[in-house]
């Protein structure tokens, strides 16, 4: 089964909600665990060559903290979070109420890992409940390295089965700009079709209860 | 002296002067193979390990495959009229990058395409002069057609030549 033939505009607009409720739940998240008012944009859902998502995540080689999460549970997939640097360590920053530790720091380390997870839980929890599935999140990995490097991963396992990536983007943004991150889900395809099967059946998330 | 990007799964040969580049290898590995006399060279940036891994979908981009990549890669060398039997290769990359634990799936992929491009040299006969690879931190390669050198940065560690 390849994504194209999963995905037509109906199905990119369910995906978009879906989205946009489960970041709506990671910023609020967000926000609570940094104490600033943080914004995010309308998710983006593309489907791009493998090639080109590097450059999608702000270039191959750009260092970036990254965190990778397997999904678990009713559906299979790959959350990957990707911070430039300067916003990983005012994420952390505050995290540790206002403490500054150098990246390499396991304090750090643990911090950037735990915001991930509070983040990806509130995501999947949010398309979960709209799908009417179980997702959970595997304990992160956690790389600060170059984009390219960190997307690696990712990519391989999707090119075992496609050239084509989707790609559900959202950028976080806090008012005063000291903090942005990409949030990037790319779905297995064999799930992804289960996914949207289920949300089909749950209705649109727009007019659910 | 001109540069030129060689991107996730791609392929390229280039001629006197050029440099071939990949930037932000993970788990992924550049493969360099030049034939110093003709003065002509190739970069592979290779994903997966071998062709039977994959779908077979039509249409589907072979060169991400360590082993079809290889064979291409000489292939385009002798086209432009270099020796196999001059042939020298270098390689780097195939960390591990994010430390995923034992037996997850996926968790060797750095070293099994190390393995992959290794074995498909030897099968085209081609020397392996030096090799970059393992480890956990993502690399930058630079390979210079005129002198056979592999630059090698990383975030955190020295920049090194092979």
């Amino acid at each position: 089964m390849s994504v194209f033939e999963l995905i037509d505009e109906s199905r990119m607009d369910i995906l978009r909600e879906i989205s946009t409720v489960g970041a709506g739940h990671a910023a609020t998240a967000l926000s609570q665990l940094t104490g600033r008012r943080i914004d995010l944009e309308v998710p983006r859902v593309l489907l791009a060559p493998v090639q080109d998502v590097p450059r999608i995540a702000g270039g191959a080689e750009t260092v970036v903290d990254g965190l990778y999460f397997r999904i678990l549970g009713d559906a299979r997939g790959v959350i990957l979070m990707i911070f430039p640097e300067e916003s990983a360590r005012e994420v952390v920053r505050l995290a540790l109420g206002g403490r500054r530790v150098p990246p390499e720091d396991p304090l750090s380390i643990s911090a950037m890992c735990e915001i991930g997870n509070i983040l990806t839980s509130a995501f999947l929890s949010a398309i979960g409940q709209l799908a009417g599935l179980s997702l959970i999140p595997s304990v992160p990995g956690y790389a600060r390295d170059m984009a390219g490097s960190i997307l690696d991963p990712v990519l391989i396992e999707l090119s075992r089965l496609e050239d084509t990536a989707l790609v559900i983007e959202t950028l976080f943004r806090e008012a005063g700009e000291g903090i942005r991150g990409h949030f990037f889900l790319l779905p297995d395809p064999h799930t992804l079709e289960a996914t949207l099967r289920a949300a089909e059946r749950a209705g649109s998330p727009r007019g659910g209860s | 002296m001109s540069r030129l990007a060689v991107g996730i799964a791609d392929l390229r040969a280039a001629g006197p002067g050029e440099v071939l580049a990949a930037v932000g290898l993970g788990s992924c590995v550049a493969v360099a193979i030049r034939d110093p006399t003709r003065r002509r060279g190739a970069l592979a940036h290779i994903m997966l390990p071998q062709q039977s891994e994959g779908l077979r979908r039509p249409g589907e981009n072979m060169n991400k495959y360590a082993d079809v990549a290889v064979t291409e890669a000489v292939r385009s060398l002798v086209g432009f009229g270099c020796r196999r039997a001059d042939m020298e290769a270098k390689i780097a990359g195939g960390a591990s990058i994010f430390d995923l634990g034992r037996g997850v799936e996926g968790g060797d992929i750095g070293a099994r395409n190390v393995e992959a491009v290794v074995r498909a040299l030897a099968g085209e006969g081609i020397r392996l002069l030096a090799s970059d690879v393992g480890g956990r931190e993502g690399r930058t390669v630079e390979y210079s057609v005129d002198t056979g050198e592999l630059a090698v940065r990383t975030v955190r560690g020295p920049r090194r030549t092979i």
